[in-house]
């Protein structure tokens, strides 16, 4: 099996539906859902966000790229990793071991699409002690900030280790079945799809072989599983 | 989407400058001990212990488990440790810097001379003092090595980056010994600061034309005072080091330590990315 996340962008509208399931999920400080928040990467700080791109010319538009880890074919992250906490599992999903981060942020730098990021201790354990204090005021009537705790996995979120996406992987039985990540589950407008490339009758799948959907950025040689339609 | 980096930043260009100035104060530790000077050597290599830990210092706490970062690094230590990673080999270097800096400052200590036995034998010292330098020189090319490995960041991404973390240790380490007035430093001084300028300069001009997050890192770095103010004070201390005496030298030890932080600093603060 080898899991491949296709994201049509003509489908998005930019609900951020996918960044609460996704911090519900795993347990991160969930600041990302004003609107005021343009869900630049690394300004977010969590696992996946929405880019809400502007333009005046020629005509004014908005379109809204969301984006997550791509879980590269070669690797930079894993590549720059000291400790070896950074891994790949046999279905091509790269995981961090968080009790072998120790937060150094050189796989953040080596990233080349800011799909991770590093929790900053301070900031986090007050949003876990007093969890409305800062955001609270400009964030209450969208929800201000929420924290609880994940739902159990080995790679949910910690404050002392690089957090990323993980596809969902503590969703996977071993069984050889694909999983669907908790983004995809509430997509509302089937913007986000997760499909089988191994799999010969996969719609999502057949996307990518079609060639209608391609990576974000294929001059940066990465390969990886995320790939856009209409980007 | 250009986005600045915010992750390794000020405590980075400190830590990194106490690891340029220990570099080739292991240098010239050696070349003292050849020359005879005993203090002089044994103040390179004192220094060649003590920055290097502070650095490690600095850097263990801006990581995220201080208590077992150091050891999950050491591939001695974590079987899992990744030796494709720069970040390995500096960490290794570091602290094979430190103990080799140790054994040969033991026998110039008057109270550890009879302990520290092999320091009875030249051919040993010798053997010691050298392999302290090469690491020295390797942990100063170390700064520029695991900036310039990863390729998420174009204005790191370049074979200018180590050379210039080369001269920077260079100017930084020969600098200390000018402060203390030692003119035989003059030319390394005054070489390793122009070169650090020049380099600067030429690695700012192929930025500039190089990708788009190269091009914004230069003309950002370009106008930042802490840029200039680097590269002059870099090329000031080349002047008053060359052409100066005992004075010209000490002012020349201290604009170098000056200049390199401020050059790194800026190199560090303008990396950016170019995200999809």
């Amino acid at each position: 099996m080898r899991p491949v996340f296709v994201i049509d962008i003509n489908r998005c509208v930019g609900c951020r539906a996918c960044v609460a399931a996704c911090a519900l999920e795993h347990g991160q400080v969930f600041t990302a859902a004003r609107p005021s928040n343009l869900g630049k990467p690394l300004t977010v700080r969590l696992r996946t966000w929405v880019e809400w791109r502007e333009e005046e010319s020629p005509a004014p538009s908005r379109r809204f790229v969301s984006s997550l880890c791509y879980h590269c074919e070669d690797t930079p992250c894993q590549r720059v990793c000291p400790t070896g906490a950074t891994y790949k599992t046999p279905e091509g999903v790269v995981l961090v071991d968080k009790d072998l981060c120790i937060g150094c942020g050189y796989c953040i730098i080596a990233c080349p699409y800011g799909s991770r990021y590093r929790p900053e201790p301070h900031e986090w354990h007050k949003a876990e002690t007093e969890p409305l204090v800062q955001e609270a005021a400009a964030g209450e009537k969208y929800g201000g900030v929420l924290f609880k705790p994940p739902v159990p996995n080995k790679w949910a979120f910690r404050v002392d280790a690089v957090d990323k996406c993980t596809f969902c992987y503590h969703r996977y039985t071993g069984d050889g079945k694909l999983w669907t990540p908790a983004c995809v589950e509430v997509c509302p407008t089937k913007s986000r799809m997760f499909g089988d490339l191994d799999n010969p009758d996969d719609p999502v799948a057949d996307l990518v072989r079609r060639g209608e959907a391609r990576p974000a950025r294929p001059d940066l040689k990465t390969g990886g599983r995320v790939y856009y339609v209409g980007l | 989407m250009i986005v600045r980096n915010e992750i390794w930043g000020l405590p980075i260009a400190a830590e990194m400058t106490l690891l340029a100035i220990a570099s080739f104060a292991s240098v010239w530790a050696y070349l003292f001990w050849r020359r005879g000077e005993r203090r002089m050597a044994l103040l390179g290599s004192v220094l060649a212990i003590l920055l290097p830990a502070g650095a490690l210092g600095i850097l263990v706490s801006e990581l995220l488990k201080p208590p077992t970062a150091g050891m999950l690094v050491l591939p001695l230590l974590n079987p899992k440790a990744n030796l494709s990673s720069w970040m390995v080999w500096g960490a290794t270097g570091i602290m094979l810097l430190i103990l080799l800096a140790a054994l040969f400052a033991a026998p110039l200590m008057r109270p550890l001379e009879k302990i520290a036995v092999w320091g009875r034998s030249r051919s040993a010292m010798r053997a010691i003092g050298m392999a302290m330098s090469a690491v020295g020189i390797f942990v100063a090319v170390y700064t520029g090595l695991v900036l310039a490995y990863e390729r998420g960041i174009p204005f790191w991404h370049s074979a200018s980056v180590p050379i210039l973390a080369l001269f920077m240790g260079m100017a930084a380490g020969s600098g200390v010994f000018g402060i203390l007035g030692r003119g035989e430093v003059r030319n390394w001084l005054a070489a390793g600061s122009a070169l650090t300028a020049l380099t600067y300069a030429v690695h700012l001009h192929l930025s500039s034309i190089g990708p788009a997050a190269a091009a914004f890192s230069a003309a950002g770095a370009a106008s930042d005072p802490t840029t200039w103010t680097g590269v002059v004070l870099a090329l000031f201390a080349a002047v008053s080091a060359w052409l100066g005496k005992k004075p010209g030298v000490v002012v020349g030890g201290v604009l170098a330590i000056v200049a390199v932080f401020l050059i790194r600093l800026s190199l560090l603060s303008w990396g950016a990315w170019d995200f999809p």
